[in-house]
């Protein structure tokens, strides 16, 4: 409420984008307006940028690089109509969606996990809305980017696209926000970059296509109009369940890239990476399908006068109305429920069973009773397509919820964590105190060369959400907490340290971060995660030497009580997953590295997993 | 000494040139007569696998030997580095027995070069990744089958990947006979010229091993906008159904009215960021088509002056070196004055400007074209029957190495009687 003429700085800013991709719904309501929180936004010469994201409009096609010049959202002509108009001639209009869905998706998982996400360094990620010639996107991390390509559709058989025509990859929402989640993937568990079984890069994949799926799914406009068509089935409506519908037309092969809807497939009949992440998807898609249709099922009676059998026509609007707020409803809990499951995950060598634990976890500590059936939905979605966990023995609710570790073997150690815990209590007000934009520049990019699953890193590398990874940049408290775990865990003897999945050496990785949650008694409560990794040498069949990630996440109360340990599963249990892993991997889609000895077969290669090919 | 060779009327000088049908690449013996007796130039030794003539390297080699009965060869040329011009050169024991007083390289196949030019060790990666890409007989490693896009992925493309990408690998063995291998006959090091030694374009120079000759260099360019891939320019002459070709600034989505019009003060990314995602430019295909073209772009041009004779060999220079030539005043006299013009790259629709036929080379020129008719997306269209149309119109007689010409005055050439090569005569 403004208290003064003075008072102008809005909530809100208001941008249009592509809701779907341009060309599959012509005629239909393809737009939607997405509204973020207000930031303020810098505007150079060649980019803009706000306190997370950076808009970089680089070509990089030609002889030499073009610039094109950046919007300017500020702009009274520009604000006063919610953005430019969605275009696909307007490059201006392409950089203000990459904005629009990067910080939609950000939002996303900040509402979820209760704190702002900042990626590494409190640097901004760079979109690159026409970066290359090529059908084609992904995330770099070394260049702290998301590369969009562009590229002439198939001559012969395009789709809903005119032949030959310029496809950019930028507008499509979903490639928008699948290669942002695999940013922030990356950011919240680096580890998932090495892929030490075949899940890691399948969980990556379809994590990053959940995101992109479910949060379609939460545009009032485009579900209302999809769900008219429809008749109120979501299964019929190909708009709001295909992935890049444009994009896979595109390439000649006349469906959209993937869609949530197809596999019926279980885990243990599929190998290849990608099938594996379909599996997922599908699974998480039902157990919404389900969900959705059992919360509209009385609204159905209802305007059946009881028999649930919808006469012949249109569906009257205000059922659509009904029907929709269940769906965007619906789709914000799963998707909520997916992105909370992180803070429950181990650090590295994720499976799709430790993310079913997690997820169930993360709902029972906030939601006990599920009244939605919204988790046990997802569970049964996931026993049909056979995904378990391993050793939780059985689907039960119960089973499923992680192990807390005998309160007495870590007693001893709470006096310690709960110092923790009010470090991280200050860390959180330090921060908020000292929010000021940090000045970005590419100094270190090439200095510092190694990739953060590189085993040769001598430093802990700290990853601790909502601050700076590097000392300049840290709030004194997350100095000290830092420190304090550090000489913790030096003081640590070989056996609580098994108990971790770590050993003699020192610690590779350290990460923490505050967490809230309200429990099922309407109080907040707070905690802190941390997350512990080394880097475990081992010789292949092949006879490479590589090295993987072991540790533990550890789950703190308010307390100092240890109430959930996540580790990776005992080194000696591995052997096989990595052998398999290495096996598996995907080379460079140019071979760069095929015949070097830089070939590194744990490398999740975002760019080889996105080239448009053909499947 | 062969029936063709002795058939040259007694007391008329002539330069005697072979061609070998060694299928689509290129090898060409050239006998020169010099006011110190004959001298005998090779210029490049090569085919490709998938278009095999009468000979594979060894035999290729064998002829060669038997043709020169005895003698050494003065100067052996490689035009560029494609294997269907340099493939024969591998064979280093062979080249043991046959003595090399001079060889001839573009200046990018000196080694180190990359210090001067440092855009070249790019192209030079593209070549190392093409060797892993492509086995030794031509057939695509399954990486490069997978790596191809969706909208490529037929058996045409595959064969036309595979064709480029075989033509660009590094012939390891070839290059270093070249750079280091052959020996004079007297056993000591044949001299190596990396062409041109100097910026400026035509460059001239002498040598002693052919003495009253004079060498004029017409590419290629130091300058390496000349040698990348080009569209062919619409005042080139009649092309008709070539498609027109992408990777050009002009054909950016978005004009200059969208573009900053100068450099930004403060980029968010630097040079060197900006040159790893220009890597990531173009598919398989693309980046394979666009080494394909940048070493045909390397391509030595000569015209080698002896008495009255000029022959203009064009090695397979495409477009942008045909720019440079028909760009500068000197180069295009030189290249229009020729008396013998060996067609550049098989007779592709890119590498013989239709217009340097119409207006500048004088009517009559005989014309050499060593070629293969094939199937396949990269050898459609080669020849050109364009360029073949355009020889005729200019009563140029002209010999194909793989298809005995009809049609126009052919009684300039002399062809082997079982196909293996075409020998011509010009006066000097």
């Amino acid at each position: 409420m403004r208290r003064s003429p003075e008072q102008t700085r809005p909530e809100y800013r208001h941008l249009r984008i592509f809701a779907i991709d341009p060309m599959v719904a012509r005629g239909g309501e393809h737009r939607a307006t997405v509204q973020l929180r207000f930031e303020e936004l810098e505007r150079r010469d060649a980019s803009f940028f706000g306190r997370r994201i950076e808009v970089a409009d680089v070509d990089t096609s030609g002889q030499e690089a073009v610039w094109l010049e950046p919007v300017d959202l500020d702009s009274a002509h520009i604000a006063m109509q919610h953005g430019l108009e969605p275009s696909e001639s307007d490059p201006q209009f392409h950089q203000q969606m990459v904005y629009a869905v990067a910080m939609r998706t950000l939002e996303q998982f900040d509402r979820a996990l209760g704190r702002m996400i900042y990626f590494k360094s409190r640097r901004r990620l760079r979109l690159v809305p026409h970066a290359f010639r090529g059908a084609n996107a992904f995330y770099h991390p070394k260049l702290r980017a998301v590369l969009f390509g562009y590229f002439r559709a198939s001559d012969e058989s395009p789709g809903e696209n005119l032949p030959g025509q310029t496809i950019f990859t930028c507008l499509s929402h979903d490639i928008v926000a699948h290669e942002v989640t695999h940013a922030i993937v990356d950011r919240l568990r680096p580890h998932f970059n090495i892929a030490t079984n075949p899940h890691v890069r399948a969980f990556h994949e379809a994590f990053a296509d959940i995101v992109a799926v479910f949060q379609r799914l939460t545009f009032r406009d485009l579900v209302q109009q999809a769900l008219q068509e429809a008749r109120g089935k979501l299964a019929n409506s190909a708009r709001l369940t295909e992935i890049a519908a444009q994009f896979g037309q595109g390439l000649g092969s006349g469906a959209a890239l993937r869609t949530a809807l197809c596999s019926t497939k279980r885990i243990q009949d599929v190998e290849e990476e990608h099938d594996l992440g379909e599996v997922l998807l599908a699974a998480i898609f039902d157990g919404f399908q389900t969900t959705f249709d059992r919360r509209s099922a009385d609204l159905i009676r209802i305007a059946t006068g009881g028999s649930g059998i919808l006469p012949e026509g249109a569906l009257h609007p205000d059922l659509v109305a009904r029907l929709t707020a269940e769906c965007v409803r619906t789709a914000q809990g799963v998707l909520t429920m997916c992105i909370r499951a992180f803070d429950y995950l181990p650090p590295a060598d994720v499976d799709f069973g430790a993310f079913l634990r997690a997820l169930v976890t993360a709902d029972w500590e906030l939601n006990p009773l599920d009244e939605s059936g919204l988790r046990a939905a997802i569970i049964e979605g996931c026993r049909r397509r056979g995904i378990f966990a391993m050793d939780a023995g059985s689907l039960a609710v119960s089973a499923l919820l992680l192990d807390s570790p005998p309160r007495e073997a870590w007693s001893d150690h709470e006096p310690e964590f709960q110092k923790w815990v009010d470090l991280a209590v200050q860390i959180g007000a330090q921060q908020q105190r000292s929010d000021t934009r940090e000045d970005d520049d590419e100094a270190d990019l090439f200095a510092s060369g190694e990739r953060a699953s590189d085993s040769k890193q001598q430093a802990p590398e700290v990853v601790s959400s909502g601050s700076g990874d590097s000392a300049d940049r840290d709030v004194p408290a997350q100095k000290q907490l830092r420190a304090a775990i550090l000489a913790w865990f030096a003081g640590l003897d070989a056996e609580k340290r098994a108990e971790l999945r770590l050993s003699a050496g020192d610690l590779g990785t350290v990460g923490f971060h505050g967490s809230h949650r309200v429990t099922a008694d309407g109080t907040l409560r707070f905690g802190l995660v941390v997350q512990l990794v080394q880097m475990t040498p081992v010789t292949l069949a092949s006879g490479e030497a590589m090295s993987f990630p072991t540790g533990a996440t550890l789950v703190i109360g308010v307390n100092g009580k240890l109430r959930f340990l996540i580790r990776t599963k005992a080194p000696n249990t591995r052997k096989a997953d990595l052998e398999r892993a290495a096996a598996l991997a995907t080379t460079n889609a140019l071979g760069w590295r095929l015949h070097g000895a830089g070939r590194d077969p744990f490398a999740v290669d975002y760019r080889g997993m996105h080239e448009g090919r053909p499947r | 000494m062969t029936t063709a060779m002795a058939m040259s009327p007694a007391g008329k000088r002539r330069i005697r040139i072979r061609m070998y049908n060694v299928g689509f690449g290129d090898c060409f013996l050239i006998r020169l007569p010099t006011k110190d007796g004959e001298r005998r130039m090779l210029v490049d030794c090569g085919y490709h696998t998938n278009g095999k003539g009468k000979f594979d390297d060894r035999g290729l080699i064998e002829q060669i030997k038997k043709d020169l009965d005895g003698e050494g060869l003065d100067v052996v040329v490689a035009t560029h580095r494609h294997q269907d011009h340099i493939s024969g050169f591998g064979q280093t024991e062979q080249w043991k027995e046959i003595g090399v007083e001079e060889v001839w390289l573009p200046f990018t196949a000196r080694e180190g070069v990359e210090k001067e030019e440092p855009s070249l060790a790019f192209w030079n990666r593209l070549m190392d990744s093409a060797h892993g890409l492509v086995k030794p007989d031509g057939v695509l490693e399954d990486a490069a089958a997978k790596a191809l896009p969706a909208t490529k992925s037929s058996d045409e493309d595959k064969e036309a990947l595979a064709w480029m990408l075989w033509n660009a690998r590094t012939n390891a063995e070839g290059i270093a006979n070249l750079r280091r291998g052959m020996k004079r006959a007297d056993g000591g090091r044949a001299k190596r010229r990396y062409l041109p030694d100097g910026k400026k374009l035509p460059f001239q120079f002498e040598s002693p091993v052919l003495p009253g000759a004079t060498i004029h260099v017409l590419g290629p360019s130091r300058d390496p906008a000349y040698r990348r891939k080009k569209s062919v320019p619409a005042g080139w002459g009649v092309l008709a159904g070539v498609a027109p070709e992408g990777g050009e600034t002009d054909s950016l989505p978005f004009g200059p009215e969208w573009r900053l019009q100068k450099a930004p003060a403060r980029p968010p990314f630097q040079r060197k960021s900006i040159d790893m995602i220009r890597e990531f430019n173009g598919d398989i295909t693309d980046i394979a088509a666009a080494t394909d073209a940048y070493l045909n772009g390397e391509s030595l041009v000569l015209v080698i002056e002896l008495g009255a004779a000029k022959l203009l060999l064009t090695g397979d220079a495409e477009v942008g070196a045909w720019m440079k030539i028909l760009e500068d005043a000197d180069s295009l006299a030189l290249a229009a004055s020729a008396t013998f013009f060996k067609v550049g790259h098989h007779g592709s629709h890119n590498a013989t400007p239709l217009v340097f036929l119409d207006e500048h080379l004088a009517e009559g020129t005989p014309a050499m074209m060593s070629t293969q008719k094939g199937k396949g997306q990269y050898r459609n269209g080669i020849p050109r029957p364009e360029i073949l149309k355009t020889f005729d119109k200019h009563a140029m007689p002209y010999a194909r190495s793989d298809v005995r010409a009809e049609g126009a005055a052919h009684g300039t050439f002399e062809r082997d009687g079982q196909d293996r090569w075409v020998d011509c005569e010009i006066p000097c």
